[in-house]
C-alpha cells in the first residue's frame, strides 16, 4: 500500500498571526485526530487552508514524500510528529500540526517561505534525519519509506511561441516564482521547458496555466515519434504561420516602399505616382499593421499583465510609433510631426515585415535544430518479423516484448536490443557508434536496435524492448542535453533578460535627450535616414527624438543572443552523437572544452583488462609450440586468469589442448600436472627451485621481461626447462595513438592504476605518458583526481564507469568508455558508445568546437547590439546628420539572428581531425607491447 | 507568478508614476508647441509605465511577503 506523506509548510504573512495560527491548527490537529475517513479529514485540511489565506494572505506550500507501506495510521503520525520535531530546528519552523487519514498524513508547518529554497531545506533535513538519526533504523520513523523518494518531480514541457531569449527569462521567472517550483530551465531553441517541482504544491496544469498566461503555448513532452509528431506539427504550424504572414506583408511592404520613394532616382520614370499618395500608402500599410504585426501587440499586451517587457513590446511600440506618426503626419499634417513628407509608412511596413522575416527563420532553424534526434528516431524500424509457432508474423516494432524471436534478413534494420541465436552477418552500426566498418555477428553476439544488417540473416532472441533499447537511451541522452543548459548559456540569458529593461531606460533617455538638447543643438534640415535618400528637414522637435528613440528600441532586439548558444549546443551535441559520442548536457560540452588534464584508469580502459600471452621463449631445441602445448595442457583445467591467458593463447596459435592425466594447483607457485606422457610443471621461480629445476639459463631473459611489467612463468617437463612464458594485459587498439593526439591538444595525460609501480611505468613508457599514479586503491581514485584539480587543472577522467564511478564523479567532465548498450547504467557526464580511445580526442574537438561556436556567436550577436545601438541612439549624427531608420534597425537585427544561425550551420560541416586523415594502421594492437599482469 | 490582484496594483501603481513623469515632461516642456508637449507625455508615460511595470511587480510582491 502507498503511504504518501504531505508536509504542507504554511507561511504566515506577519509574525503577530504566528500564535493565532498555531493555536488553531493546535485546535485542528485534535479535531483531526480524533476525526475518521479519508473525506473528513481532507475537508479539514482544505478549510484550514482556506482559512488561513483569508486570515493574513498565507500561502502554503507541500513537500511529499511517497513510497513504503505502514500498517498503523497512528504510530504513522506519532512518526512524523517525532521525525519533524527533530527537523523543525534544523530547518527553523516555528512550529508544526499533523492531519492524518487512513493513507496519507498532511503535516502542517509554519514560519517557513514556502519557496524552493525553503522546500529543498526540508527535503535535505529529511534526507539527513534518515541518514543520520540516531534512534533506531529509519524504518522506525517511516517504515518501509525511502527518503531517495523525497525530491521534486520533473515536468518536461513543449512550449511554443517563444521568440528570443527575454521569452526564455519571461517564463523562467513566471514558473519559478510559482511555490513548489525547484528548478526551471527553459530552452529556446529546443523549445523546451524542464521544471522541477513538488507535486503537492504545485501541479503541472498550474505550471502549464503560467507559461499560457504570458502567451504561449506549453503541452507536456510526448515521448519518442509522438512527441517528434507533435514537435513537427507544431513548428510547422510556426513556419505556415509567420510564411502566410510574409505573404501578407512583403509585397505590400514592397508596395510601400516603392510608393514612398516613388519621386526618388530613377523611380518616377517606372513607378505611377498614385503610388505615392499618403492615403493609398496607408490603406496599404494598416493591413500589414493590423495583420502581420497584430501578434506583437497582442503577445507585449499578455506580458505587461504580467509584468514581463519582453520583445513583443519593443516590436510594438517600434511598430505603433512609426504607424502613428504617419497617420498623424497624413491626417493632420501641421501636427509638428514632420509634416507630409514624413510619412513613414514604409517604416512600419517594412520594420513588421522584417520582423516577421526573422521570426520565419527562427522557426525554420528550430526545425533544423533538431534534427539529429529526428535522425536517431528514424532509425527504428517500423515493423519486426517476429517468429511465433512456425509462422514469421510481422508485428510494429513497439510491440515486441522481451523474449521474442525475431528474424532479421539483409538489408533491413535490427528492430529492438538482443542476442544473436543463430546466422550470421555483418551489421552496420555505424550510426550509433560511428564505427566506419560493418561489426560481425554470430550467435552470442549482442546486436543493437536500428542498426542495419548487411549481408546474411540472423535470429535474435530480443533483450531490451521500448525505452530501454539503446537507441532509446541514445535519443534521451541527446535529448536531455539539448534541453540543458550550459552556464555560458545561463549568462546569455540573464543578459538577454535584463536586457529589454535597460533598453527601454535608454529609449526613455535618448528620446529626452533628443527633445530637450540634441534637437537644438544638432538638427539640421539636411538630415537624412541611412543609406537613403530620404531627407527629414520638416520634421519637428518630437517626431526627431521619437524617431531615434523607436530606433533605439528595435535594434536592441536580443534576439541572436538568445539563439547563440543553445543552437551551437544542439548542433555541437548532434554532431557528437553521430560520432558514438553522448554528452549527457550542455554543462559537460562547455567543461570538455576546458580541460587541461586527462586521467586515464588504466585496466579495462588503456589496457584490455585481460591478460594475455605476450612473449614464448623457448630452451635450446624445443620450439614456440611444443611449449605453449605444454603449458596449455597443464592449465586447461586451471581457472586462474594467467593460466587462461596460456590456454587462450594456444588456442589462438591454432594449437590443440589437450586434457592433462592429473593436475595440481599450488597457490603461490604455479601447477603441477601430467600431460602428454611427461611431468609438467608451471609456475615462478620457486616453484622450479623447490622442484629443484635449473632454470639459471633463462633468468636473463625473465628479468628482462618483467622489467617491461610482465609476469613470467617457467615450464619444465619431467624436471627439465623447457622455456618460459611471458603474460600481460594488453593495450588497447589505439591507445597510443589516443594519447598521443592528447598531448598534441596540449592536455596533461595520466595514468591511474592499482597495479604496483613497475607493471604501470612499463606500460606508462609504451604509452608515452609521462605522470603515472600508481598503486591507487579504488577508493583513492577520487582523491587522486581532487589532487590535479586542487593544482588548477580541469581535469576529465576517463574509466570503465564501473569501479571508476567516484572518480569519474568528482572529475570535471567523467568519460565512461566503451558502455556499448549500456547507456542509461553508465556514470560521468559523457558517454562514448564505441571502445575506442580516440573518441575522447574526439569528445574534446567536438566540445571545443562547439564552445568556439557559441562564442563567435555570442560575439556576433552582441557586436550588433554595441556597435549598432550607439548609432541608433544618434551618436554620429551630429557629423554626419544621418538617422537609423526603423526599418534599418529591423533589418539589421534581422541580419544579426540570420548571421548567428549561418554560423551554427557551419558546424555541421566540423569533422573530428581522426577522420580528416586516412584511417592510421592500429597502433599498439593485440598482441603488441604487454604489461605485467599481478599473479 | 504574481497573482491576478497584485499584478492590477502594480499595473494601477505603475500608471500613477507613469503620469507623474509625462506630467513632469509636459511641465518641462512647456517652451515647446502643444504636439511635441502632449506627444512627447504620451510617449514618456508609455515607456515610463513599461520600464515599471517589471520592477513594480516583485517589488510588491517581496514587501507583501515581508
Amino acid at each position: 500500500m502507498l503511504i504518501g506523506l504531505y508536509l504542507g509548510i504554511v507561511r504566515v504573512g506577519s509574525a503577530s498571526w504566528t500564535h493565532t495560527v498555531e493555536l488553531l491548527l493546535t485546535d485542528w490537529y485534535f479535531v483531526g485526530a480524533v476525526a475518521a475517513g479519508f473525506g473528513s479529514q481532507v475537508g479539514l485540511f482544505s478549510h484550514l487552508r482556506r482559512l488561513l489565506r483569508q486570515n493574513g494572505g498565507i500561502r502554503s506550500a507541500t513537500v511529499m514524500a511517497s513510497g513504503g507501506t505502514a500498517t498503523s495510521t497512528t504510530s504513522m503520525v506519532a512518526c512524523c510528529l517525532h521525525h519533524l520535531a527533530e527537523v523543525l530546528p534544523v530547518i527553523g519552523l516555528s512550529g508544526a500540526a499533523v492531519f492524518f487519514t487512513t493513507y496519507k498524513v498532511p503535516v502542517i508547518l509554519f514560519g517557513l517561505a514556502t519557496n524552493a529554497l525553503g522546500i529543498g531545506m526540508m527535503v535535505r533535513a529529511i534526507r539527513h534525519h534518515h541518514q543520520t538519526g540516531t534512534r533506531g533504523d529509519r524504518g522506525h520513523i517511516f517504515p518501509g519509506h525511502d527518503p531517495a523518494e523525497v525530491g521534486p518531480d520533473t515536468l518536461q514541457l513543449q512550449v511554443t511561441g517563444m521568440s528570443c531569449a527575454s521569452c526564455v527569462s519571461s517564463i523562467e521567472g513566471a514558473v519559478g516564482n510559482l511555490p513548489g517550483v525547484a528548478s526551471v530551465a527553459v530552452n529556446l531553441n529546443a523549445g523546451t521547458a524542464v521544471v522541477g517541482y513538488n507535486a503537492g504544491t504545485v501541479t503541472a496544469s498550474q505550471i502549464k496555466k503560467a507559461i499560457r498566461d504570458l502567451g504561449y503555448e506549453a503541452s507536456e513532452r510526448l515521448e519518442g515519434a509522438s512527441m517528434m509528431d507533435r514537435e513537427r506539427e507544431a513548428r510547422q504550424l510556426e513556419v505556415t504561420r509567420q510564411g502566410r504572414w510574409m505573404l501578407v506583408a512583403w509585397p505590400l511592404a514592397m508596395l510601400v516602399m516603392v510608393g514612398t520613394f516613388q519621386d526618388v532616382w530613377i523611380l518616377p520614370r517606372y513607378v505611377p505616382q498614385f503610388l505615392g499618395y499618403p492615403l493609398l500608402l496607408f490603406a496599404l500599410t494598416t493591413p500589414i499593421v493590423f495583420g502581420p504585426g497584430w501578434q506583437f501587440f497582442v503577445n507585449s499586451y499578455r506580458g505587461l499583465r504580467h509584468g514581463v517587457a519582453d520583445m513583443n513590446l519593443l516590436y510594438a511600440t517600434g511598430i505603433g510609433a512609426a504607424y502613428l506618426i504617419a497617420v498623424i503626419n497624413t491626417f493632420w499634417p501641421g501636427a509638428g510631426f514632420g509634416g507630409p513628407e514624413a510619412v513613414f509608412y514604409e517604416a512600419a511596413a517594412l520594420l513588421t515585415a522584417f520582423i516577421i522575416l526573422g521570426r520565419y527563420l527562427e522557426a525554420l532553424t528550430r526545425g533544423r535544430a533538431s534534427e539529429a534526434i529526428r535522425k536517431l528516431m528514424s532509425l527504428q524500424p517500423k515493423v519486426a518479423r517476429v517468429i511465433r509457432g512456425d509462422a514469421e508474423v510481422e508485428i510494429p516494432s513497439d510491440e515486441v516484448e522481451v523474449g521474442d524471436l525475431i528474424l532479421v534478413r539483409p538489408g533491413e534494420r535490427i528492430p529492438v536490443d538482443g542476442l544473436v541465436l543463430d546466422g550470421y552477418s555483418a551489421v552496420d552500426q555505424s550510426m550509433l557508434t560511428g564505427e566506419s566498418m560493418p561489426v560481425e555477428k554470430r550467435a552470442g553476439d549482442e546486436v543493437i536496435g536500428g542498426t542495419m544488417n548487411k549481408t546474411g540473416a540472423f535470429r535474435f532472441r530480443a533483450t531490451r524492448v521500448g525505452r530501454e533499447t539503446a537507441l532509446a537511451q541514445i535519443i534521451k541522452l541527446v535529448e536531455d542535453a539539448q534541453s540543458s543548459k550550459a552556464p555560458i548559456q545561463r549568462l546569455a540569458d540573464l543578459v538577454a533578460g535584463k536586457f529589454i529593461f535597460w533598453v527601454h531606460v535608454l529609449s526613455l533617455a535618448v528620446f529626452l535627450f533628443w527633445f530637450f538638447v540634441g534637437y537644438g543643438l544638432f538638427f539640421s534640415p539636411e538630415t537624412r535616414l541611412m543609406l537613403t535618400p530620404y531627407t527629414l528637414a520638416g520634421v519637428g522637435v518630437f517626431g526627431f527624438a521619437l524617431l531615434i528613440s523607436v530606433a533605439v528600441l528595435v535594434i536592441s532586439c536580443p534576439c541572436a543572443v538568445g539563439m547563440a548558444t543553445p543552437s551551437a549546443m544542439m548542433a555541437g551535441t548532434g554532431k557528437a552523437a553521430e560520432h558514438g559520442i553522448l554528452f549527457k548536457g550542455a554543462d559537460a560540452v562547455e567543461a570538455a572544452s576546458k580541460l587541461t588534464a586527462i586521467v586515464f584508469d588504466k585496466t579495462g580502459t588503456l589496457t584490455r583488462g585481460e591478460p594475455a600471452v605476450t612473449d614464448v621463449l623457448p630452451a635450446p631445441g624445443i620450439n614456440e609450440a611444443d611449449v605453449l602445448r605444454l603449458a596449455a595442457a597443464a592449465e586447461v583445467n586451471s581457472e586462474h586468469p594467467l593460466g587462461e591467458a596460456i590456454v587462450r593463447g594456444a588456442r589462438d596459435r591454432g594449437i590443440r589442448v589437450e586434457s592433462p592425466e592429473t593436475f595440481e594447483a599450488i597457490p603461490g607457485h604455479g601447477v603441477v600436472a601430467q600431460a602428454s606422457g611427461c611431468k609438467v610443471l608451471l609456475g615462478n621461480r620457486r616453484l622450479m627451485a623447490e622442484r629443484g629445476v635449473a632454470i639459471q639459463g633463462m633468468i636473463a631473459a625473465a628479468e628482462r621481461l618483467e622489467g617491461e611489467g610482465k609476469t613470467v612463468m617457467f615450464l619444465a617437463a619431467d624436471g627439465r626447462p623447457v622455456g618460459l612464458i611471458g603474460v600481460a594485459d594488453t593495450l588497447k587498439p589505439h591507445s597510443v595513438e589516443a594519447v598521443r593526439l592528447l598531448h598534441t591538444l596540449g592536455l596533461e595525460v595520466t595514468m591511474l592504476t592499482g597495479d604496483n609501480r613497475r607493471t604501470a611505468e612499463a606500460v606508462a613508457r609504451q604509452l608515452g605518458i609521462n605522470r603515472v599514479l600508481a598503486e591507487v586503491l579504488p577508493q583513492d581514485k577520487a582523491t587522486e583526481v581532487k589532487a590535479l584539480q586542487a593544482r588548477s587543472h580541469r581535469v576529465a577522467m576517463v574509466g570503465d564507469g564501473i569501479n571508476d564511478a567516484p572518480a569519474l564523479a568528482q572529475a570535471d567532465v567523467g568519460m565512461a568508455i566503451g558502455s556499448g548498450t549500456d547507456i542509461a547504467k553508465e556514470t560521468g557526464h559523457v558517454v562514448l558508445v564505441k571502445d575506442d580511445l580516440r573518441d575522447v580526442v574526439t569528445t574534446i574537438e567536438v566540445a571545443r568546437a562547439t564552445m568556439r561556436k557559441v562564442k563567435q556567436n555570442l560575439f556576433w550577436a552582441f557586436i550588433y547590439n554595441t556597435v549598432t545601438i550607439p548609432v541608433a541612439a544618434g551618436l554620429l549624427y551630429p557629423w554626419t546628420r544621418q538617422m537609423v531608420s526603423p526599418e534599418l534597425a529591423a533589418f539589421l537585427m534581422a541580419i544579426s539572428s540570420l548571421t548567428v544561425t549561418m554560423n551554427t550551420t557551419l558546424l555541421k560541416r566540423f569533422v573530428p581531425s581522426l577522420r580528416r586523415q586516412p584511417e592510421p594502421a592500429a597502433i599498439g594492437a593485440t598482441m603488441a607491447p604487454v604489461a605485467g599482469v599481478q599473479s | 507568478m504574481p497573482g491576478r490582484g497584485l499584478m492590477r496594483h502594480a499595473g494601477a501603481l505603475g500608471a500613477l508614476l507613469a503620469l507623474g513623469a509625462a506630467a513632469a515632461f509636459t511641465l518641462a516642456a512647456s517652451g515647446f508647441g502643444p504636439v511635441a508637449r502632449y506627444g512627447g507625455a504620451v510617449w514618456v508615460f508609455i515607456l515610463t509605465w513599461i520600464i515599471l511595470m517589471p520592477v513594480l511587480a516583485p517589488w510588491l510582491k517581496e514587501r507583501r511577503a515581508a
